[in-house]
């Protein structure tokens, strides 16, 4: 087409006739297309709305798609959540008749009765005339009386190897003087009052 | 391109790129951008509205766990003590009456005080033993009894001997622990402590 349209801007001359018979009118001032440029174009244009469905459509469409996947997978995670709550049934009324969370700290951390007349039981009666003894919180007074100081002593000695006492004392000491007979001197003896500290439950646990 | 019997002219080939442009971006808008944006919208309330109700599900999980664990380690050990469900003033009372048997006793029970679902049944017992040994056993048993029992205050006397068979008189204090879960409003229980203040 372009070796026909420089041939139409050629000038005839004169004697000769032109080759061509026919003339289409239709293609006149019609701009020839280059396919060099076109299929560039094309091929741009093409990609460009590859692109643009790409990023603006597919992406977003995807975005939506992991949206709401992650919705449907954190409605899964509650409804595990549920279903195992269900499970437990009946286990926060069963609690509360066994929790110690309603306890005060006192309570909690007061010692054991029990363990304190075995120890006296174990440690004092044997060795001690105990007259009275009387514990309150964590302190406990023993009132004792032995033949000597030094003896009471020892047993405060022993006293403090005791699993459940932190710390103890002698607080008061007075002698007496016991008549046995007429016949016999009297006997001399002492009385103590003696102060054991025990070790709070919960710091016992602990350690 | 020639619709018309004539070419476009420029102006108008710029009008219709912008038209077509205009055009095609409505419709992006129309039929994707807008969906896209309320699904995105209402997947991130929904999401957010889950995170709350996760927490909050995953939370009571964890604090159900913690209940169950403390139901083992109480449970696990040699003697488990129960709070029983209020009013268990009777089974208490048949309980002291076995606990102190044909010794001699004096039994004063004072008022239940209660702060939340606790409540406390606060009791001073004073009675003889014919020996240290009987005196242990009556704490032992009070202690480790079904019903959770805390003994407070001890005091015991005994006469001026060496020897573990004499009388020993014992004053002491103790608590039963109850519950209000599973109990039983009456005109004995207190109002609640822990919510007047």
């Amino acid at each position: 087409m372009a070796k026909n349209a420089a041939k139409k801007n050629k000038k005839i001359s004169r004697g000769r006739l032109p080759v061509k018979t026919s003339i289409n009118l239709a293609g006149l001032g019609e701009k020839p297309i280059r396919a060099s440029i076109a299929v560039p174009a094309i091929l741009l244009i093409v990609l460009a709305a590859v692109m643009f469905s790409k990023v603006a459509v597919v992406d977003r469409l995807l975005a939506v798609s992991r949206a709401e996947n992650e919705v449907r997978a954190m409605q899964r995670q509650v409804d595990d959540g549920y279903k195992r709550i269900a499970e437990y049934g009946e286990l926060t009324d069963t609690y509360a008749h066994y929790t110690y969370s309603g306890m005060t700290t006192e309570e909690l951390q007061r010692a054991d009765r029990v363990e304190v007349a075995k120890m006296i039981d174990r440690v004092i009666l044997p060795q001690l005339n105990m007259s009275a003894w009387s514990i309150t919180g964590n302190q406990l007074t023993l009132t004792v009386t032995g033949e000597t100081l030094e003896e009471i002593n020892k047993v405060v000695e022993h006293l403090k190897q005791e699993d459940i006492v932190d710390f103890c004392k002698v607080t008061t000491a007075t002698t007496n003087e016991t008549a046995v007979s007429a016949d016999e001197l009297p006997v001399s003896t002492v009385t103590a009052r003696i102060t054991v500290y025990l070790i709070d439950v919960l710091e016992g646990n602990a350690g | 391109m020639k619709i018309l019997s004539r070419d476009f002219t420029t102006q108008e080939k710029v009008i219709l790129l912008i038209l077509c442009i205009f055009l095609v971006g409505l419709a992006y808008y129309q039929f994707v951008d807008k969906p896209v944006r309320t699904s995105l919208a209402r997947a991130e309330s929904e999401k957010a509205a889950l995170e709350v109700e996760l927490q909050a599900v995953q939370a009571k999980n964890a604090q159900l766990k913690k209940m169950q664990d403390e139901i083992n380690q109480v449970t696990s050990g040699d003697a488990v003590s129960v709070m029983p469900s209020y009013n268990n003033s009777k089974a208490v009372i048949t309980l002291l009456d076995e606990v102190l048997g044909s010794m001699k006793y004096s039994i004063n029970f004072s008022n239940v005080t209660r702060s939340g679902d606790q409540i406390r049944r606060n009791i001073s017992v004073s009675f003889t033993a014919p020996n240290y040994s009987t005196m242990e056993t009556v704490l032992e048993r009070l202690t480790h009894s079904e019903f959770r029992c805390l003994i407070d205050n001890v005091s015991c006397s005994r006469g001026n001997a060496r020897y573990t068979n004499d009388l020993v008189s014992v004053n002491l204090t103790a608590t039963f622990y109850e519950t209000m879960v599973g109990g039983t409003s009456d005109s004995g229980l207190p109002s609640d402590s822990a919510a007047a203040r």
